[in-house]
């Protein structure tokens, strides 16, 4: 099977410092790859330099078997989705989405709009300008313009990160299903792992300009590569094991008992849990949920246990 | 208080208007019989072509050093402002001298030749406009497009260019106001526009009625270019949220940057360095023939009645703009109508202006509420006044702006923090402001050191600006002779230019 975008030992330095650095990548055909990793990793410049917005110092971008190293941005067919919508302002709805329609005849064009604002959820909206919309919406009509054209992938850039909370599930989900409707390959890079976790096919980690995971997320979860992607997926504990190596304790996966010889230094309620930071006779800090009612007051001497039975997490390259 | 500086400020205004009431028929009869239409076709040609000109120009030019990248590009962006620093009669009365010999004293006479002085003497205020409004976008907007099929090229004509079109109109507006009051440049080529005609009954027959209802006919022209201009604005709105990243341009060598830098340069040499030697040669002769003859004999004294017009003029502009700003936003509604109203002279042209001055200040002498002789008409105060109300709404759209971009939850702070209205105005809004002040304040020093009409009409006895010294000297094609003091405006508003571009950099906005 083609991969829909294909990065072969990209790296793309900034006066001798690698912004993003030997990476080897692909985006499967009709797939959607969640690129996570912390702010300044070097996820946007990678997005940039699929999009031929920069151009690699080395390497090679291919996008569905062509080599497109040295083609400009124009002739890429790739859309993009920028986390400030980047709406023209000065053109309304329907004329945003036709801009990448120019081939198309009036009647094509128009049957596209409205089939967009239909995928988009926004009927009838073509004739508004983007000041009169709300920002959720704005972020649709962004996602009806990168898709009109037919790209052959999507980069959507933190495309849910301006937004409130309750307005972006629900439009990560519409966004999600217009993406799978249409099958549109896309890479969608983001600082949030839980959006990572949830959205993604399969999930990279880039971390300093490189990549260093990508997998399903389960398994990204599970069998996380490093001590770094494992702290980056989630509050982790890792406790040593007899052979050297570590087991990987999610909080959830402690049992609090009152009475021993940890102490609770720091506590913080979350809703179904409380979050305790434990400081354990050795010295080690681990952190713990209890359910409301099984938590212990800051100050509190208890034990903690790893709760039997579970499958812990094992680092892949201890 | 409000209300009497804004009803002071329009009074000029006011009365011209009122002179139209009572208009003297057999005057108009006349003018039409003779020269009226000549004088509005000339005027309708040369706002055109000079608007459509600087349009081109100062856009273009913004575009070359927005969005490209090359050795001296900043050197290059920051000089393309500096023809704002030689008044377009200086210009003309250069270029005319240097053209007369090659193409003939009579050839060199054309409205085309006017219009290209025009041009080159006016397109810095649509490159600067379009320049910030280029910077302010988002370099976002334009990758979008060009990941949806556009070339760079394309990516500017559908994209950049349509969004910056309302800061472009806000440009072109003003020269176009810029040409319709020029007096100055025109009479250099014999072109007779309305503002000229102005002049010449005010100076020809001394009717002032007369004058003042032929100036009637500006104002009515003023009028339309800001209603044309409030239309291009359109539905759409343009700012742009998001991060200002500094745009990077695309990076450029080789061919493509030669021709960049022969354009930029270019127009450099036709508008600032062709002139400014001439200027500087002229000069030299003046002094090797002992022609610095000066109207007083006193080079000394011309630079200081200069100096003390436009230093009067922009203090004055300063203190009542920031003054409107922080009561008009007390006020609300009412407060940004009579700031409006305040600032009608901005739309009027200067002889306007000064006709209107004239005629309220003899109002005003009439009613003889000063002990002894002391008139208004004729004295430092009547010039200072004239030239407040013409560049007040300079003073007020700059600091308005810049004041208005303090953040709320700056002043917000501030105020929880036990800090009263003035405390916060003066020590948290006026210096986080002040690079937006300072723009104001350079921009209003220029304007009123280059203005020629009202200097000409208003200046008291005894002070003799450098203006009407070039005036003088060209009216009688005394090349040399004006050159000394063309060279002396050009000395005192350069370092003005650096200043403007200073605060420019540090963030102020001269685009309201």
């Amino acid at each position: 099977m083609t991969s829909a975008v294909r990065l072969a030992s990209v790296t793309r330095r900034i006066g001798g410092r690698p912004i993003v650095d030997d990476v080897t990548l692909e985006v499967r055909e009709h797939e959607l790859l969640a690129l996570v990793g912390p702010s300044g990793c070097g996820k946007s410049t990678l997005l940039r330099l699929i999009a031929g917005l920069e151009r690699p110092t080395s390497g090679t971008i291919s996008l569905g078997g062509l080599d497109v190293t040295d083609v400009a941005p124009e002739r890429r067919r790739i859309g993009l989705v920028f986390q400030e919508h980047a709406l023209f302002p000065h053109m309304t709805v329907g004329r945003n989405i036709a801009f990448g329609l120019r081939r198309f005849d009036r009647r094509r064009r128009a049957e596209r709009i409205d089939e967009m604002l239909e995928l988009v959820r926004l009927p009838g909206a073509s004739q508004r300008y983007p000041h009169e919309l709300s920002g959720g919406e704005q972020q649709r009509v962004a996602l009806a313009r990168a898709l009109a054209p037919e790209p052959a992938a999507v980069l959507l850039d933190e495309p849910f990160a301006n937004l409130d909370a309750s307005l972006r599930d629900e439009l990560r989900a519409d966004v999600i299903a217009a993406l799978r409707e249409r099958g549109a390959a896309a890479l969608l890079v983001t600082h949030d792992r839980d959006e990572a976790l949830a959205l993604g096919d399969r999930v990279a980690i880039m971390r300093d300009g490189a990549i260093v995971q990508v997998d399903r997320p389960e398994v990204v979860w599970t069998e996380p590569a490093d001590e770094f992607v494992a702290g980056f997926l989630g509050p982790v504990t890792l406790l040593p094991t007899s052979h050297g190596q570590f087991e990987l304790v999610r909080p959830h996966q402690f049992d609090l008992i009152s009475g021993g010889d940890d102490r609770v230094v720091e506590r913080e309620f979350r809703g179904a849990v409380w979050r305790h930071t434990i400081i354990r006779s050795d010295g080690m800090q681990l952190i713990v949920d209890a359910e409301p009612g099984r938590d212990l007051e800051v100050g509190a001497m208890c034990a903690v246990t790893v709760r039997p039975g579970l499958v812990l997490a094992r680092l892949a390259r201890p | 208080m409000l209300v009497v500086v804004s009803v002071v400020m329009a009074a000029p205004v006011a009365v011209i208007m009122w002179s139209i009431t009572d208009p003297r028929t057999e005057v108009w009869r006349e003018l039409w019989r003779t020269r009226l239409p000549g004088m509005i076709v000339d005027t309708v040609i040369l706002v055109t072509v000079v608007v459509t000109g600087t349009v081109i120009v100062g856009t273009g030019l913004a575009w070359l050093v927005t969005a490209h990248e090359f050795r001296g590009r900043r050197l290059l962006s920051w000089l393309l402002m500096t023809p704002i620093a030689i008044p377009g009669y200086v210009l003309g009365f250069v270029w005319l001298d240097t053209l007369q010999g090659p193409l003939g004293a009579r050839a060199v006479r054309s409205i085309w030749l006017c219009a290209a002085v025009l041009i080159a003497s006016l397109y810095p205020y649509v490159y600067v406009f379009a320049w910030s409004a280029f910077r302010e976008q988002s370099p976002r907007t334009v990758d979008v497009a060009r990941t949806l099929g556009c070339s760079s090229f394309t990516a500017w004509w559908r994209v950049v260019v349509p969004m910056a079109r309302p800061s472009i109109a806000a440009g072109a507006a003003l020269v176009a106001m810029e040409v319709l009051t020029d007096v100055g440049t025109v009479r250099l080529f014999n072109v007779s526009t309305v503002a000229d005609g102005v002049l010449r009954v005010w100076f020809g027959t001394g009717d002032r009625d007369a004058a003042a209802e032929l100036a009637v006919l500006l104002i009515a022209a003023a009028a339309c270019l800001i209603a044309v201009e409030r239309v291009l604005r359109g539905r759409a709105r343009y700012t742009q949220v998001g991060t200002r990243s500094t745009t990077a341009g695309r990076p450029i060598t080789g061919l493509r940057a030669a021709v960049v830098n022969t354009v930029g340069w270019g127009v450099l040499c036709l508008a600032v360095v062709v002139p400014v030697g001439r200027l500087v040669r002229g000069a030299v002769q003046a002094q090797q023939l002992s022609q610095t003859a000066t109207i007083s004999g006193d080079l000394g004294f011309h630079i200081v009645s200069s100096l003390k017009v436009a230093g009067a003029a922009t203090i004055a502009c300063l203190v009542i703009g920031t003054t409107m700003v922080f009561i008009a936003r007390e006020r609300g509604r009412w407060g940004a109508a009579l700031g409006r109203l305040a600032s009608l002279g901005y739309a009027v042209p200067g002889p306007v202006v000064a006709i209107g001055v004239v005629l309220t200040l003899a109002a005003v002498d009439r009613w003889e509420w000063w002990p002894g002789d002391v008139l208004l008409v004729g004295s430092l105060v009547g010039l200072v006044y004239a030239m407040v109300v013409r560049f007040l709404a300079v003073a007020h759209h700059g600091i308005g702006a810049s004041v208005g971009k303090v953040s709320p939850s700056a002043v917000a702070s501030a105020r929880t923090l036990g800090a009263g209205r003035l405390r916060v105005a003066t020590r948290v809004e006026l210096p986080l402001a002040r690079a937006g002040i300072l723009a104001a304040a350079t921009l209003v020093a220029i304007d009123s050191l280059k203005e020629l009409p009202v200097t000409l009409l208003l200046r008291p006895f005894g002070v003799e600006p450098l203006p009407v010294w070039v005036w003088q000297a060209t009216s009688e094609s005394l090349w040399v002779q004006a050159s000394v003091p063309s060279l002396m405006i050009v000395a005192i508003a350069m370092p003005l230019v650096g200043m403007l571009l200073w605060s420019v950099e540090r963030g102020a906005q001269v685009v309201s």
